[in-house]
């Protein structure tokens, strides 16, 4: 053959697939070997979605490999990525411990509960750290150093402790961990992530509020406060134990634990919770084509759209924010814009009643300057403006003057919440939770906002001074109170970046919200 | 914190080989679980030959050597019948493979950020077959549609995947409305 015959997307793709699920009839291999004989530029195809294929199997599969069940009966350097970006070092680790721990403590079959430990004996190896600044810690900090039961202060920065019975921990400063036992460690403030293999099932992490008892598996524990902590399962199942309260979790379910006694201790249990959003939009993907939003969205002058990184963290946050970049298209004689304001239009999405809104979003200054144009709505649930606007009110939510505010039309009169001050050039966690309270009086219901700069809170909660609009389904929009253009409402354009925004036909709670917002560690 | 002593020395250098160890082994034997065999059996032949040769000055280079003798070991005992083993096609793929080491860890962080931009239906494919290593046959079955339209989808989504990461590492990420 003179001329390597180009293959075509779909048979290179039938051939691929038959490598790679080792499918490849005998006549299919040779006709690929020739041509990868002969076509330098096939081969780079070829090398280029096999090494994809093993950077993602590589990376995403962690928990069956590492929990796989080789037989480990002599210091083999038997390699495997754990889960969290650094696990690395746990093979290092094994490594380590083969050759300078006597191997016992992990190529016995022994099971963990065995092994008896002296107080000063070593229960763990710190066998990774990242940029760590260390506190005052009653064990040593040095990379590679054993550790008996004693404190770790990380004040920042992140480290890897290795536990005697094969439980890897990472932690991310600020932490304070504390070595109890060769399974067991106490968490008293801080974020970890803990990796447990079958051999150290059992492993407990023990906080002020609640102990979770490990049962093979992979899950993280942020301890917020002495009354507060949250607990996520990635793998596998844990018992969590809190007073009185037993509970397995499994993978994907994410526990806020709150209250110090068992008469005040509640589990608010967030089981799927992101995914239990009415409408959730990350605005991640991005294709050659352009914006993909989701129908029944409608994009409204995607010309001032377009895609930013968003900081990493939480459960919702993730890859791209969409930016908009509304335009004074026109400056009129009394110093009035005339504005296009770019947009999401979601027919028919809009609510009334109990509901939650939460969004994270970047600032980045008002589209139009003049001052009483001052003001950049985020979203616009059914309010005036909005196509089909209900009789039954709405509210909008954004930045008007400097801050974060409410603002709700009903037939009753319309409300203003207490505004929470805002500054351009940052990134926000928003929610505005709505409860109605399940029942047809207007008195009892509330409005809760929350504003979350990185680092600190500011709450304003409202008994609602007019009830929550119970009827409302027209349009909701996303990027201004008016999209299009236009030199009234349509200046009020919200000029900035919006990582997620989700929404839930409920109430959710303050710690739910905790958990949704939290970066993993 | 203390100087690492050859020893650890060693123990990093080889941890932090393993992935772009492990992608050139597969390029080469395709299969994931042979190619983590072969990683093995190369981690053994480095970890004694370290002892003997404390002080390697191209670790990497040097890793890769030795895998791919091994890959050739391995390929010779198991492959005799496959036309992909073949002597002179595996000559230039090893050759190629590992000119493609050079860009590895650069692409290795673009595919991060680009599976943060697939479809929501996109990622949970990538995640049963990658994270819950299901076979694309079991996860057509699930689906009711056909083996091989799914594999074409798998396809697809690897190709996308390439394209965003060359995309990626040929531009410049923005800012963020700053």
């Amino acid at each position: 053959m003179n001329r390597p015959a180009r293959h075509s997307d779909d048979a290179l793709a039938d051939l691929m697939a038959g490598v790679l699920d080792g499918s490849l009839s005998d006549a299919d291999e040779k006709a690929l070997a020739d041509q990868l004989m002969q076509s330098p530029e096939l081969r780079q195809q070829y090398l280029a979605h096999l090494e994809l294929h093993g950077m993602l199997r590589w990376s995403l599969l962690r928990d069956t490999r590492a929990l796989s069940t080789r037989p480990t009966t002599a210091p083999t350097p038997t390699l495997w990525r754990l889960p969290g970006s650094r696990s690395v070092w746990y093979a290092a680790a094994l490594l380590l411990l083969a050759v300078t721990i006597a191997a016992a403590l992990l190529m016995t079959s022994r099971p963990p509960s065995a092994i008896h430990h002296q107080p000063s004996q070593p229960v763990a190896l710190l066998s990774n750290t990242d940029h760590a600044s260390w506190g005052d810690s009653t064990v040593p900090t040095a990379l590679g150093s054993e550790l008996s039961r004693g404190t770790l202060n990380l004040r920042s920065g992140s480290a890897q402790v290795m536990f005697s019975s094969g439980a890897v921990v990472d932690i991310i400063g600020p932490c304070t961990l504390h070595m109890v036992g060769p399974n067991e460690a106490r968490l008293d403030h801080g974020r970890l992530a803990a990796y447990v293999p079958q051999q150290a099932r059992g492993f407990t992490v023990n906080a002020a509020n609640v102990s979770v008892v490990d049962l093979g598996t992979r899950f993280y524990m942020l301890a917020h406060s002495a009354s507060l902590t949250t607990v996520g399962v990635d793998t596998g199942h844990v018992q969590l134990v809190a007073g009185d309260i037993r509970r397995t979790l499994a993978a994907g379910d994410i526990v806020a634990v709150s209250g110090e006694s068992d008469s005040d201790r509640t589990l608010d249990v967030a089981l799927g919770l992101a995914n239990s959003a009415r409408l959730l939009w990350n605005f991640d993907t991005y294709e050659a084509t352009g914006l993909d939003i989701a129908a029944p969205a409608q994009l409204v002058r995607n010309d001032l759209l377009g895609f930013a990184p968003a900081p990493a963290g939480g459960q919702l946050a993730d890859g791209n924010a969409l930016r908009f970049a509304p335009e004074v298209v026109e400056r009129q004689d009394d110093g009035a814009g005339i504005v296009a304001c770019a947009g999401l239009l979601i027919p028919q999405a809009a609510r009334g009643g109990s509901q939650t809104l939460l969004t994270r979003f970047f600032w980045a200054g008002y589209a139009d300057d003049n001052p009483e144009a001052k003001m950049g709505w985020i979203i616009n649930n059914g309010l005036r403006g909005a196509p089909g606007a209900a009789a039954g009110g709405g509210w909008l939510l954004g930045i008007r003057h400097d801050a974060l505010s409410l603002h709700m039309t009903t037939p009753a009169g319309s409300f203003d919440s207490e505004r929470l001050t805002l500054t351009p050039g940052r990134w926000y966690d928003v929610a505005a939770v709505f409860d109605d309270r399940g029942d047809a009086d207007p008195a009892n219901d509330t409005i809760t906002l929350y504003l979350r700069p990185a680092g600190q809170q500011q709450l304003a909660s409202h008994t609602a001074p007019r009830p929550v609009p119970a009827e409302a389904n027209p349009s909701l929009m996303i990027g201004g109170e008016s999209l299009g253009v236009g030199d009234k409402n349509h200046r009020k354009a919200f000029r900035g970046s919006i990582d997620y925004i989700a929404l839930w036909d409920r109430a959710l709670t303050e710690s739910q919200l905790q958990s949704l917002i939290d970066a993993r560690p | 914190m203390n100087e690492p002593t050859p020893n650890e020395q060693f123990v990093r250098q080889l941890t932090e080989c393993q992935q772009n160890l492990y992608a050139y082994i597969l390029s080469l034997v395709q299969d994931v679980d042979r190619a983590q065999d072969v990683l093995q059996e190369t981690n053994l032949v480095l970890w004694r030959k370290a002892a003997e040769e404390p002080l390697i000055e191209n670790f990497l280079a040097w890793a890769i050597q030795v895998s791919r003798y091994q890959v050739m070991a391995h390929l010779r005992d198991r492959g005799r019948d496959r036309h992909l083993y073949q002597p002179a096609l595996l000559e230039l793929l090893a050759n190629d493979a590992a000119d493609r080491l050079e860009g590895i860890d650069d692409r290795r962080r673009a595919l991060q950020k680009c599976l943060g931009k697939l479809t929501q239906s996109q990622r949970e494919l990538i995640h049963r077959r990658y994270a819950r290593n299901e076979k694309v046959q079991d996860i057509a079955e699930g689906m009711r549609r056909p083996a091989g339209a799914v594999a074409q989808k798998f396809y697809r989504i690897r190709k996308s995947l390439l394209t965003c990461i060359e995309r990626t590492l040929g531009s410049n990420s923005g800012t963020a409305d700053a």
